[in-house]
């Protein structure tokens, strides 16, 4: 179980600590290689890519934008609602969102 | 064609997985006065050796070892009968097996094949085998120059190797076999650690440190 | 007196090794995997920094700011709840609190549901629960959360399987009836796994995980190959990741071919090219660890390989770094020290896309 997390420290970009997910979702939606999609995550942003491992600047970006936060927010969107106004951020369709939308119909 | 022609012959015909060739090699070698011993040492098993490198640098794989050791099987068909009462000839018995709790037998399998296709006879135990069936087939062979060939793919199954030599110095058969243990856990500390004779990195080189270790 | 740092060997035990030692193990290490996949050694500047990673006076090491990757997650969430005497720690719980606990608790940047057997073929008899399992995840969770598990033929074979096994038909020098055997075995791990994940797919997986292809052979990669072609025509959104089992494709069968290339003794850099060719989006490199060599020796070499792959890959590639690969101690609970300095290695050496 260590060793994971001793990854993450180590080299990870702390998922939705950060903008970990973001740049994980061009990776695999777009097969952008890594400078890339820390690009294209950092302009849609409107951050440099080094924010997007950086706790700190992600925090606020992420509650302003509805994209989900790590801690317990009441009110902000979490789960489907999250990938939801990611879909809009990143301009791409995530898959539950687009089930989620197709039950809602 | 001179001994060494003959014994080339031979091993080419292993190389190139010529079975038939190779029978017909056999018996030509043998006409010409070439013994069965070294019909075995110096042409059949160069040409295993050299199987064995290829198949090592990834240049051959599984079935065309498995052709090279139906043509070594069908020449010592024809010079086994040859080698009786002889003592230097055939390398021993190699009980091979996976270690109690561990069902990984590609490896094993792999190593099993290497080993009868270098004129190791074989008595395969299969997989997840516990200790007191691996000492069972050693007593029944008391007697025979033998070699234990075990495999564990997972570092709890590995484990159980220290208490095979535990029962082995326990029942006083370590003194008669050597004992070569293997997979991806074990290493060399290990081997010292629990009292083994030897280890190897792949099938390929398991054939080649049994051999060794069993001079 | 020459100054020793504490390292590893490669079962994770503790040694010292001067920084000359260290640096004559990863040549050695480089020099094996060049040798076998003809490919380019690595540079002076890169050895150097490999022997600066590995002697850092620090218990843990980290990749500099700005260079942080993606850390995707295979096995699912079987390293909490499984126990079974492997990497799992027998935490009893549901998979979405482990797939929760991963996103939020852990910081990873991807996930995987996975069942506790961890192969495709057992899904099929429980797929509704993995359904429903998924959809309750996917409700609850932000990063991408693939489905995922081993493609396994072995599983197609006797006693498990409708196929005679072709090891055994291999030790009764029945080669063609083998070939046949592994092909067959192969046709119906690719039907079956388009078949699940058609249903994962209906229940908002992100994607699929392909882990540990070729662990059975070269059919086993051939069958893998197959499913991800076929899963990228039906689902042109979906996202795959295939991660292999080691650097060196076995060749159980010997003669399978994709796109015109013979999968047997494909190394890292070749394996990229025709699982992008095949339509993953994430390509897994794979080396194994040698437990009688130390970290230095292992480093230099899975560096190596995975450094080749990056480079020839047209696709990310997000190297395997679990225990007893990419460097990694073959050891249940890895040194964290090791595994610190190998993920740092792999990604400001080797320059992959994501572990």
């Amino acid at each position: 179980m260590g060793m994971p997390i001793a990854h993450i420290m180590t080299s990870g970009m702390s998922g939705i600590r950060a903008a970990g997910d973001l740049v994980a979702r061009m990776e695999f939606s777009k097969s952008m290689r890594i400078g890339e999609a820390k690009e294209y995550v950092a302009k849609k942003l409107n951050v440099s890519t080094i924010d997007l491992s950086d706790e700190y600047v992600m925090r606020e970006i992420r509650e302003d934008l509805g994209i989900g936060v790590i801690t317990s927010v009441a009110g902000a969107p979490k789960g489907i609602a999250a990938k939801m106004n990611i879909e809009k951020l990143l301009g791409i369709k995530i898959n539950s969102c687009e089930r989620f939308r197709k039950q809602i119909a | 064609m001179s001994n060494q022609d003959y014994l080339d012959k031979l091993r080419d015909t292993i190389v190139n997985q010529n079975i038939n060739g190779c029978v017909e090699a056999t018996n030509e070698a043998l006409a010409a006065g070439i013994g069965a011993v070294e019909a075995i040492e110096n042409g059949l098993s160069v040409g295993m050796k050299i199987v064995g490198d290829k198949f090592e640098a990834a240049e051959i794989y599984l079935p065309h070892i498995m052709m090279s050791a139906k043509a070594m099987s069908a020449a010592m068909e024809i010079l086994s009968p040859l080698l009786v009462g002889d003592e230097n000839a055939g390398h021993g018995l190699a009980i091979t097996y996976v270690q109690e709790g561990d069902i990984h037998d590609i490896g094993h399998r792999l190593v099993t094949t290497m080993l009868g296709a270098n004129g190791f006879e074989i008595i395969d135990l299969g997989v997840d085998v516990p200790n007191e069936k691996v000492i069972e087939e050693v007593i029944k062979n008391k007697g025979k120059k033998m070699i234990l060939v075990g495999s564990a793919l997972m570092t709890t199954s590995m484990l159980g190797q220290k208490d095979t030599v535990e029962l082995l110095k326990e029942e006083g058969l370590r003194d008669d076999i050597k004992v070569m243990f293997g997979g991806a856990p074990v290493s060399d500390a290990w081997i010292a650690e629990i009292g083994a004779d030897a280890t190897a990195e792949n099938a390929a080189d398991a054939s080649r440190v049994a051999l060794e270790i069993m001079k | 007196m020459t100054t020793e740092y504490a390292t590893r060997m490669g079962d994770g035990q503790r040694i010292f090794m001067t920084r000359e030692q260290i640096l004559a193990d990863l040549i050695e290490g480089m020099a094996d995997a060049t040798d076998l996949g003809t490919i380019p050694d690595l540079s002076e500047d890169e050895l150097d920094k490999l022997v600066d990673i590995i002697a850092t006076p620090a218990r843990m090491v980290g990749v500099e700011p700005g260079k942080e990757v993606p850390v995707t997650h295979d096995i699912g969430t079987i390293r909490i709840d499984g126990d079974q005497g492997n990497s799992g720690v027998g935490i009893p719980s549901s998979r979405l609190v482990g797939v929760m606990m991963h996103e939020r608790a852990f910081g990873a940047d991807t996930m995987e549901l996975g069942h506790i057997d961890y192969s495709y073929k057992p899904v099929k008899p429980v797929i509704s629960n993995e359904q429903q399992a998924m959809e309750v995840c996917q409700q609850n969770t932000i990063i991408p959360l693939l489905y995922g598990a081993m493609p396994n033929l072995g599983l197609y074979y006797t006693p498990d399987g409708p196929f005679e096994n072709p090891g055994d038909l291999m030790k009764a020098f029945k080669i063609d009836e083998a070939r046949v055997s592994i092909e067959g075995a192969a046709k119906h791990a690719t039907r079956d796994i388009t078949w699940i994940m058609r249903k994962m797919m209906s229940s908002g997986a992100d994607g699929v995980n392909f882990d540990t292809v070729g662990a059975a052979g070269d059919g086993d990669m051939y069958a893998s190959l197959h499913a991800i072609e076929a899963l990228r025509k039906e689902f042109p959104e979906i996202y795959i990741e295939a991660g292999m089992a080691g650097e060196l494709t076995l060749g159980l069968h010997g003669d399978l071919q994709y796109d015109g290339k013979v999968l047997a003794g494909m190394w890292p850099h070749q394996q990229a090219e025709v699982v992008s060719k095949a339509g993953a989006n994430i390509f897994g490199p794979v080396v194994n660890t040698n437990t009688s060599r130390s970290a230095a020796w292992n480093l230099g070499r899975a560096v190596t390989f995975v450094k080749a792959a990056v480079k020839a890959s047209s696709i990310p590639c997000h190297v395997n770094m679990g225990m007893g690969v990419g460097g990694i101690p073959m050891f249940e609970t890895p040194t964290i020290d090791a595994v610190s300095r190998a993920s740092k290695a792999m990604v400001e050496v080797a320059g992959v896309d994501g572990i």
